[in-house]
């Protein structure tokens, strides 16, 4: 048992540098910022168009199906529709953690930790497998 | 009911399933779901695909001060999301093919199933005092390093732990990850039986541990159910926007209250939720 101010490592736990950890929750912080301010102006910008609308349809269909393709939510972005962009922000909110599995895959192996960075690669594939081949093939 | 007056209850419930997830560790996801298919009405796809994002959203808003402060150890977090991330693709899958071959019924039974099986969890965490030296580990985690150390400022000690029993986490994070994409639920209290009882983890560790993953492993299943077109934005941005200001709440005033008394008083609400959801599956109500 040893006694000692927080930041710093134990000999015994395997190095990791502090600025992985800040540039990690750096990375956390600002995808979830991004994330919150297109989902609350596009939501926004939805309820001062459709607030007095009927809540029910809205509810039992997705509004957003239209825009899960490529090219509809480029069209719907450039026109300014707010479900676009509302899927955008749904987009950036999954992104965030994919994001920090990339680096944390270039941060292991940067620092010569091969079998763990081997790990997070692995997981990284996993996820772009979802979002790539079961998305689509679900779709 | 009008959109805007939708769009605020949403934001509301969010708030106090937040607030009350946050508390007790369990995550809104598992108040917003019941809520949103008992009290207004949103298909179970739906109502999954928003949980998903209160998952995402509340794991991003707390998760970055773990990882700033070193609490999430992000070695033992990375090797377990190789077992929540399929276990997650795989949940999100089924539930599609359930759905779509009009199974949501049985979908809803079994989130009922679910949240009971949270009670016993939700009851007995917190009771065991963390050792401050580091117990045996196996092969996996020793290959792997898997071990670490934090400054407990409660104790004034530092704590040091070591990975043990890899295997079986190993196999109850996939049954996590297998739960959160089925469900869109956290599924937090199987990654912290996994990181806590198998692993070893001092609490804290695991519990900042937990919602490292959480956020990759609901990532996963989002990926899935977006695409199926089973996240709806409308229902899911301001519930999920509400439960994360709730969450950030929660955290403010954790130190203010006693844990185990809000656990205690979250049990019957899992239980009336667990049953009213099973009902409903089984068109009794």
């Amino acid at each position: 048992m040893s006694v000692g101010p927080p930041p710093s490592a134990s000999p015994a736990e395997p190095a990791l540098p502090d600025r992985v950890y800040v540039s990690m929750a750096r990375l956390l912080r600002t995808g979830l910022i991004v994330s919150v301010v297109l989902l609350v102006a596009s939501l926004a910008a939805l309820l001062v168009r459709s607030h007095a609308a009927a809540s029910g349809p809205w509810v039992s269909s997705n509004p957003v199906g239209k825009y899960l393709g490529l090219g509809d939510l480029a069209r719907g972005l450039v026109a300014g529709t707010p479900e676009a962009y509302l899927t955008v922000g749904v987009l950036a909110l999954i992104a965030t953690p994919v994001l920090r599995v990339a680096s944390g895959t270039v941060a292991f192996l940067r620092h010569g930790d091969r079998k763990l960075g081997e790990i997070t690669l692995v997981v990284l594939a996993l996820l772009l497998l979802g979002l790539f081949v079961l998305g689509p093939w679900v779709h | 009911m009008e959109l805007l007056e939708l769009a605020l209850l949403l934001v509301v419930t969010g708030l106090f399933a937040g607030l009350l997830g946050s508390l007790t560790g369990l995550g809104g996801a598992v108040v917003v779901l019941p809520v949103l298919v008992i009290a207004f009405g949103v298909p179970i796809p739906e109502a999954i695909g928003a949980g998903l994002l209160t998952v995402l959203a509340s794991s991003s808003t707390t998760g970055a001060a773990y990882v700033r402060d070193r609490l999430s150890d992000l070695r033992i977090g990375m090797f377990l999301e190789i077992a929540t991330v399929p276990g997650a693709l795989i949940g999100a899958v089924a539930t599609v093919l359930l759905v779509r071959a009009e199974l949501a019924d049985a979908l809803l039974v079994a989130l009922g199933v679910v949240l009971f099986a949270l009670v016993p969890g939700t009851i007995a965490r917190g009771r065991r005092l963390t050792p401050t030296t580091a117990g045996p580990s196996d092969d996996v985690a020793r290959s792997l390093r898997l071990r670490g150390s934090y400054f407990d400022t409660a104790r004034g000690v530092r704590i040091e732990y070591a990975a043990a029993r890899t295997r079986p986490a190993l196999a109850v994070a996939f049954v996590a990850g297998l739960v959160s994409g089925m469900f869109g639920i956290g599924g937090g209290v199987f990654k912290v039986l996994s990181l806590e009882h198998f692993l070893n983890l001092p609490m804290k560790i695991a519990t900042a541990t937990s919602n490292f993953m959480i956020g990759v492993t609901a990532a996963a299943g989002a990926s899935v159910l977006l695409l199926a077109g089973f996240i709806n934005p409308v229902i899911g941005a301001p519930v999920a926007l509400g439960t994360a200001a709730g969450a950030l709440g929660g955290s403010r005033i954790l130190p203010t209250l006693r844990n185990r008394t809000v656990r205690w008083l979250f049990v019957p609400i899992l239980a009336v939720l667990g049953v009213e959801v099973i009902l409903r599956g089984l068109g009794i109500v």
